[in-house]
């Protein structure tokens, strides 16, 4: 399974596009477009789009808000990623994140 | 782009941690549901204990079964969809909405919260002078409930103690449990009564935004001897996690802007002294507030005051991209 984006640096308000190909049947996947922080703190999660999808070739496109911005910080970091997630009956889930930008 | 994979060990282990609870706590509440009804009143206790031993397992269990979504699932919950990023505001947006109780201002700040609430809510205080009063927005709470109920606690065990005349040592010992007590509570009430002294900190613009200058006022009232204040704005971030058990916090500075530093300022009862000045806020980072991590701008004001509890408080407000970008 694969991500691809149209453009990879975005301004706040605008439209992240992309494609997503799954190949295998049966196993759940799902898409989220979100922000995520990573650093010292707990990990927190902004998913503005979520939705499962099937085997095949799928074009997206998500409107983003306007904040949070990519920043990247001492203490914190904030990505925006489009994220794929197969998820697995027993084991774990393999995940693919596509990243991109979001600033001024 | 990276791939990586999340551990279900921690999962499975909960669940065999849980099934026990839920076994036991099944069958004592059995038992003693059936003693009761056969009238032997010992079975309440076998009773209370099942149902609280099988409630945890319960919980436990639902709480496994919920982990078996993914994280996105569990924060996509309830995520209201981008209802489209609507016109820019303009340039000027103080303009009260037609029909609304709120400036344009406040509406993209309104909208720049959502959806997924990056940005904090802060409550709406009008100011005398400028549009907005800011507050302070740490609470004393928990720290008068830990003093009071702590004290609560205590304070009945060393009077039996220390009643009871048999050991000194013991009494001591309990008794330094109480000063705990008492001591944070001494502390909240020593910043409440510092509080009532704060000054009053407005702004013209809230949220400010990045790259522009934001007017404060800064307003102590009087009678009060001012051995030193100071005021500066600030850019923090803050962040929570866990290490073991315990829930730390750790702050890291951004960036800090002077604003003023006088010493010895004497105001007369009914008298006022007012500091005004221009500040221009730097291009970033914007306001940032999520469960565990923030990115917090503020006014920090600090005051020596001369026969009054000193106060160190800060003055929360958000800062953002300018409509149209910063």
């Amino acid at each position: 399974m694969q991500v691809e984006l149209e453009r990879c640096q975005l301004r706040p308000g605008e439209v992240v596009r992309g494609r997503v190909q799954l190949d295998a049947e049966g196993a759940r996947t799902e898409l989220s477009v979100l922000w995520e922080t990573q650093g010292k703190g707990t990990t927190d999660l902004g998913v503005i789009h979520h939705r499962e999808l099937g085997a095949g070739e799928h074009p997206f496109e998500v409107a983003l808000p306007r904040l949070p911005l990519t920043y990247v910080g001492t203490l914190i970091k904030v990505r925006w990623l489009v994220r794929l997630r197969r998820i697995a009956t027993i084991g774990d889930d393999q995940v693919v994140d596509a990243e991109f930008e979001v600033a001024w | 782009m990276a791939s990586r994979v999340r551990s279900t060990v921690q999962l499975v282990w909960t669940f065999l941690f849980a099934l026990p609870f839920l076994g036991v706590g099944v069958g004592m509440a059995y038992t003693g549901l059936r003693l009761v009804l056969g009238g032997q009143g010992t079975g309440v206790m076998a009773l209370v204990f099942g149902l609280v031993f099988g409630g945890a397992g319960l919980r436990t269990l639902v709480q496994t079964f919920s982990e078996f979504r993914s994280a996105e699932a569990l924060a996509a919950k309830g995520t209201p969809p981008i209802l489209g990023a609507g016109p820019e505001p303009p340039a000027h947006v103080d303009y009260r909405l037609a029909g609304h109780d709120r400036t344009a201002r406040e509406a993209y700040a309104a909208e720049l919260g959502h959806p997924a609430g990056a940005l904090a809510v802060l409550p709406t205080r009008r100011g005398q002078t400028l549009a907005w009063a800011l507050g302070v927005t740490e609470s004393l709470r928990s720290d008068v409930v830990f003093s009071a109920v702590w004290t609560g606690f205590t304070l009945p065990m060393f009077v039996l103690v220390a009643a009871s005349r048999q050991s000194v040592a013991g009494t001591v010992f309990v008794g330094l449990f109480v000063l705990v007590g008492l001591f944070i509570g001494f502390r909240a009430f020593r910043r409440w009564l510092a509080r009532q002294r704060l000054p009053r900190v407005e702004i013209d613009a809230e949220p400010a935004f990045l790259g522009s200058p934001v007017r404060v006022q800064i307003v102590q009232e009087g009678p009060a001897k001012v051995t030193r204040i100071r005021a500066r704005a600030f850019c923090k971030e803050h962040v929570t996690f866990m290490e073991g058990t315990d829930k730390r916090t750790e702050s890291a500075d951004v960036l800090e802007l002077p604003l003023f530093d006088e010493v010895g300022v004497v105001i007369g009862r009914g008298e006022r002294w007012t500091q005004s000045l221009d500040l221009q806020l730097p291009g970033g980072p914007p306001s940032f507030a999520a469960e565990h991590n923030r990115v917090e701008w503020g006014i920090r004001v600090d005051a020596d005051l001369d026969g009054w509890p000193d106060y160190d408080e800060t003055f929360v407000f958000r800062a953002v991209p300018r409509p149209g970008g910063s």
